[in-house]
């Protein structure tokens, strides 16, 4: 029976294998690879919606941020856009950006009711990804995430107000085999080359003395690797990635890693039409 | 519509043909754009810098380990070098009010952090100084600032900074006397203060500038207190250096033989 069903497994993905088609072309996957959003295409999720401007322009936003409101009272606006090399051929090279920012009533509800701040984080990157051919892709990419927070707060007499910054540089290679139209394998690399100190600059104000600090902190136990092993799915309309791994945990939106190793969970879906026709 | 089948650019070959030079253009900007990003964000972040901290690593060891040695003449002549040994201590003992203002920053640096981060840097502390009076009026009473270090989540035990016409009350034998400090200054608590600790007590003062405590006036001065009582360095005319210790039933010195002690109204004899 065990063999049987070995048996048939094997079939299928030999099947799916040389069935592999032209639908990676088609809508290529946009996360972690060169590739952008064919012009016109909408892709809409709730973790992420992109458009394909023209055929090198993406551009999309994260919006359940923007959804935040029965937690946050406000909106948390983030907007992010991605440009491809034009030329043909198997390999796509793409740059990349983002920027989110955490409006004072944001970082009140998450912080301190009393604290008035802001927080602006702007990521940065570089892809460059190789079609071997109708199956296999790979994507190299670098990233980079910082993150700047000003705030402070006011009690009475009482003050504190500062500022804190940090930015993170890291690398991933994402390699992607397609064994059907429908499906593919994915397995997702990241490698946290550095973690900057987050530097923090704050003055606190009382009647009787003032303290002015200029601190950096950073863990001395900085984990570097990530490994994600996913599926891909791109139907008709629908695109579901899932990938379950470990390692550093990349804040979603902002790109800011962790210092532990956590089980890592990579999700992305989204309802994908042509807005143009 | 002819289909691109080795690329990713779906849709018209003509309508790309067109619209190409327009679109290249917008994708140049673009990548300009893009390339700010990062470069914008490159200078911030990075590891603060710790502060220099004064050395009063000399001034400790000449406190651990005095040079002269007395006898029953020059005892004496150590005792009377310092003639106001109580108030000397009591002024100095003033100087044990700034240690709040440390454990505050303490507090303050330790906030949310843990023994997986490392924190590093400068807390610089404006102390506005409260006056003679009962209550405390701050602005008009003169300022100490002093810079800490910290260094490995903890506050370097040695530190320094300034005193502008400081003026504190403090209790001098039973009734409250008006301390002066001016000058710069220098402490060493002992040991590094982990964020979040406190002041163990252990305090070694070292004031370049004066100490005031009603009419006496100390220039250029040193103390310690340790295990709660308060010593202070005298150098005799020799060069050569005895402690003096304020103990609970006379005065104990400290030379580089042993311990003489002298009861208040009799002669000192040796330990």
């Amino acid at each position: 029976m065990r063999q049987a069903v070995s048996l048939a497994a094997c079939a299928v993905v030999l099947g799916f294998s040389t069935a592999a088609s032209a639908q990676q072309l088609e809508n290529p996957r946009t996360d972690y690879t060169a590739y952008t959003r064919p012009r016109g295409k909408l892709a809409l999720g709730l973790l992420k919606t992109d458009l394909g401007v023209i055929d090198e322009l993406t551009i999309g936003t994260y919006p359940l941020p923007w959804l935040l409101i029965p937690l946050l009272k406000t909106t948390v606006p983030n907007v992010y856009l991605k440009v491809r090399s034009p030329w043909k051929g198997p390999l796509t090279l793409a740059l990349g950006g983002s920027a989110t920012y955490v409006n004072a009533k944001a970082l009140a509800q998450l912080a301190d009711k009393d604290a008035d701040g802001s927080a602006l984080s702007t990521t940065a990157e570089f892809d460059a990804s190789y079609r071997f051919d109708d199956r296999f892709s790979l994507s190299l990419g670098f990233d980079f995430a910082t993150l700047r927070a000003f705030g402070g707060a006011k009690e009475q007499t009482d003050s504190v107000e500062g500022a804190a910054t940090g930015h993170t540089y890291s690398a991933r290679a994402l390699g992607e085999w397609r064994l059907s139209r429908v499906f593919a394998l994915s397995l997702l690399f990241r490698y946290l080359i550095y973690q900057s100190p987050y530097e923090v600059n704050a003055t606190s104000d009382t009647p009787a003395v003032t303290v002015t600090s200029d601190l950096s902190a950073e863990s001395t136990l900085q984990k570097h690797f990530t490994i994600v092993p996913g599926v891909s799915f791109e139907w008709e309309r629908w695109e579901l990635n899932v990938g379950a791994g470990y390692g550093v945990f990349y804040l979603p939106v902002m790109g800011l890693a962790t210092a532990k190793a956590w089980p890592v969970v990579d999700l992305a879906f989204a309802y994908r039409f042509d807005l143009y026709h | 519509m002819k289909k691109c089948a080795t690329c990713t650019f779906p849709g018209s070959s003509h309508h790309r043909d067109t619209a190409f030079a327009l679109q290249l253009r917008h994708v140049k900007a673009l990548w300009f754009v893009a390339y700010l990003i990062p470069l914008g964000a490159v200078a911030c972040g990075g590891t603060a810098d710790i502060p220099d901290t004064p050395n009063l690593q000399l001034l400790l060891q000449s406190y651990e380990h005095p040079t002269a040695v007395l006898d029953k003449t020059t005892v004496n002549d150590a005792l009377n070098s310092t003639p106001n040994l109580q108030e000397l201590a009591d002024g100095m003992e003033a100087a044990t009010y700034l240690m709040g203002d440390v454990g505050e920053a303490s507090d303050t640096a330790s906030t949310k952090s843990s023994s997986r981060v490392r924190i590093q840097g400068s807390v610089k502390l404006d102390i506005r100084c409260p006056g003679e009076l009962d209550a405390p009026v701050y602005g008009d009473n003169g300022s100490v600032s002093l810079t800490l270090a910290i260094a490995e989540s903890a506050i370097r035990r040695t530190f320094g900074g300034e005193a502008k016409a400081c003026v504190i009350k403090q209790q001098v034998a039973g009734r409250m006397a008006r301390i002066q400090l001016d000058g710069e200054l220098a402490f060493d608590v002992g040991r590094d203060i982990g964020l979040g600790q406190g002041w163990t007590g252990e305090l070694l003062a070292s004031l370049p500038g004066e100490l005031r405590v009603d009419e006496y006036l100390f220039k250029s001065i040193s103390g310690r207190i340790t295990q709660g009582r308060f010593q202070n360095l005298v150098e005799m005319s020799d060069g050569k250096t005895v402690v003096l210790e304020l103990g609970v039933n006379g005065i104990n010195v400290r030379d580089a033989s042993g311990v003489w002690f002298c009861a208040e109204g009799a002669p000192c004899a040796k330990q």
